[in-house]
Parts: structure tokens; C-alpha cells; sequence
């Protein structure tokens, strides 16, 4: 078992800056709300959420299928029985995926203004319904065009932290 | 016919053992520890000096995100905060409670499982503490 588990990782400031935006309202509420909406416009489901704390956690079930991936696949796969030997790479092509997003608000962080944290990670499963890779998605632009909907919603331009 | 019907009886006793068996030791798993009781406490618990609950959730919800973690649940009442993290194909799930210890102290306890095993070593615990000081700037104390 690794030991580094719970150590910062030296990435963290960059991941901050991505993950965080400050606008400049004390009004929580206000902030949740639109970050709600931000996620539904994303075609997120709201899973659970509590005012106290500003936490939002949704998640959307979408497919993972590449065409490009199955066709390699099955064209191996093929090519293996022509060979006369067995494979089933097909089997190993992405199916389907759940993309999980996790919202925090928190207006304690900086004086006069209201943060939000919000992180994106997903789960691929493969066509034998294996649980095939785990990703933190990383596409500034996710995070960018999730920040402008707030933006957008409560008239105010977010800031970089 | 009889000694066929004996064979089937034998099978038959072996594979129920063999099942219940199994149940037991699966069952066995939903109490148990490596370490003592007391002991585990001791390295997943730290006291800080103050009373804010919800400034203290606040921290331990950034700390976790700053360690790689993504916020699964939230309670302000119970003074409870959840999350998972990858570690390449290993999923690391971690809840914090916190709660009042007296009149001066918050008690934080952690808890931290890797795939199917739960995290025991002190050292992990020390990190995510030692993360959480500089979030609060308050000093984690041991407690007994």
C-alpha cells in the first residue's frame, strides 16, 4: 500500500487554479443556485446537496463508445481468427461512462467575495462491463465554460484565484 | 445405488460447509481491525483548539480537495465530510468527522480505505493532519 496517499501533491496551486473562481458577492445562496443551474445546462443530475456547507454533487451516465476503438478492435480481433488464434479485444472497447461532479461554495475563503471549487472525474466501463479506466478530467475548457454560466447567471465576472 | 446415493450426501455435506464457511469469514470482515481499537483512534484523531464546526468542515473539505479528493458528501449536523480519489485503478475513499470534544476543543477523526483495505499506517494520517494545520493554522493535537 502507498504511503504518499494523503501528502499534498506538489501540483496542488495549479489545480487550485484551475478548479477555483472568486466572485465578488457574500451572497452564498445566490452562488449555489447558479452553480446548480450551471451544472443542469451541462446536463448534469443534482444527487445530493446541503446549503450549510455549499456542496453539490451530480453525476450524468453517458455513452463512451469510439468508433475509431472499435473498429481497431474488431479489425484485430478479425484478423486474430484469420490467423487462427483467439482474441477478444472488442471486449475491451469503452461502453459507457459516469461523469461525476462535485461542487463547493464557500464564502469564508476570501473577504468580501464567494468561492467555487468544483471537480470533474469519470468512470469508464467496457463492453464486458469492466470498470476499464478511472479519470480526473483535466479540459480547461470544462472548467472555463462551467465558470462563465455562473458568471452568467448572477452578473458577475468571475476572478482567477 | 446406495453407495452412489452416499457419494451425493458426502458432496453435497462438504459443499454446504464449504459455503457457510465462507459466509463466516465474509461476516467476519464487518467488525473486524488489524490494529486495536484504541490505538487506531489514537492515529486517525487530532483535537484543535476551537469550536468552529462549520469553519473546521470548511478546512477539511479544502484539504481533501487540495489532496486530489472529489467531495462526495456533506453534513453539517453530523459533522461529517466524504470523498474519493483515483490511485491509478484503485479507488481511495475517505470520511472525516468532526465533533465537539469539550468546551474548547474540536475533536477530528479520519479514516481512509484503499480499494479493500483500510489504511492503518500512522504516517498517512500524520500527512492529511499535517495538511490540515496549515489550512486551519491551529495545531493538531494527539489525543489518548
Amino acid at each position: 500500500m502507498p504511503t504518499n496517499l494523503l501528502v499534498l501533491p506538489t501540483n496542488y496551486l495549479s489545480a487550485r487554479e484551475q478548479q477555483m473562481r472568486k466572485y465578488s458577492t457574500t451572497d452564498e445562496k445566490k452562488v449555489i443556485q447558479a452553480a446548480a443551474g450551471a451544472l443542469q445546462d451541462l446536463g448534469f443530475t443534482i444527487d445530493k446537496s446541503e446549503m450549510d456547507l455549499g456542496m453539490i454533487v451530480s453525476s450524468k451516465n453517458r455513452t463512451a463508445v469510439s468508433a475509431g476503438q472499435v473498429t481497431a478492435a474488431i479489425t484485430a480481433d478479425v484478423a486474430c481468427v484469420l490467423f487462427g488464434c483467439y482474441s477478444n479485444l472488442y471486449g475491451k472497447t469503452d461502453k459507457a461512462q459516469k461523469i461525476e461532479a462535485s461542487v463547493m461554495v464557500n464564502s469564508a475563503l476570501a473577504k468580501d467575495s464567494t468561492v467555487v471549487r468544483v471537480k470533474f472525474q469519470s468512470v469508464v466501463w467496457n463492453v464486458s462491463g469492466q470498470v476499464s479506466r478511472f479519470e480526473t478530467i483535466t479540459n480547461p475548457e470544462l472548467y472555463q465554460g462551467f465558470f462563465e454560466r455562473i458568471s452568467k447567471a448572477i452578473f458577475l465576472e468571475e476572478q482567477k484565484i | 445405488m446406495r453407495e452412489k446415493r452416499r457419494f451425493c450426501f458426502t458432496i453435497f455435506l462438504i459443499t454446504a460447509t464449504a459455503l457457510l464457511a465462507g459466509c463466516a469469514t465474509s461476516q467476519k470482515q464487518i467488525l473486524a481491525t488489524n490494529q486495536s481499537q484504541v490505538a487506531l483512534r489514537s492515529i486517525q484523531s487530532r483535537a484543535f483548539d476551537t469550536t468552529d464546526k462549520k469553519l473546521m468542515l470548511r478546512s477539511v473539505i479544502n484539504t481533501m480537495q487540495d489532496l486530489d479528493f472529489l467531495i462526495q458528501d456533506s453534513s453539517l449536523d453530523l459533522g461529517t465530510v466524504t470523498g474519493q480519489k483515483f490511485h491509478g485503478m484503485i479507488v481511495v475513499k475517505m470520511s472525516v468527522m468532526v465533533k465537539e470534544r469539550n468546551a474548547k476543543q474540536l475533536l477530528v477523526r479520519a479514516n481512509v480505505e484503499y480499494g479493500i483495505k483500510a489504511v492503518e499506517d500512522p504516517k498517512t494520517y500524520q500527512d492529511f493532519f499535517t495538511a490540515l494545520e496549515k489550512s486551519v493554522f491551529l495545531t493538531a493535537q494527539q489525543v489518548d
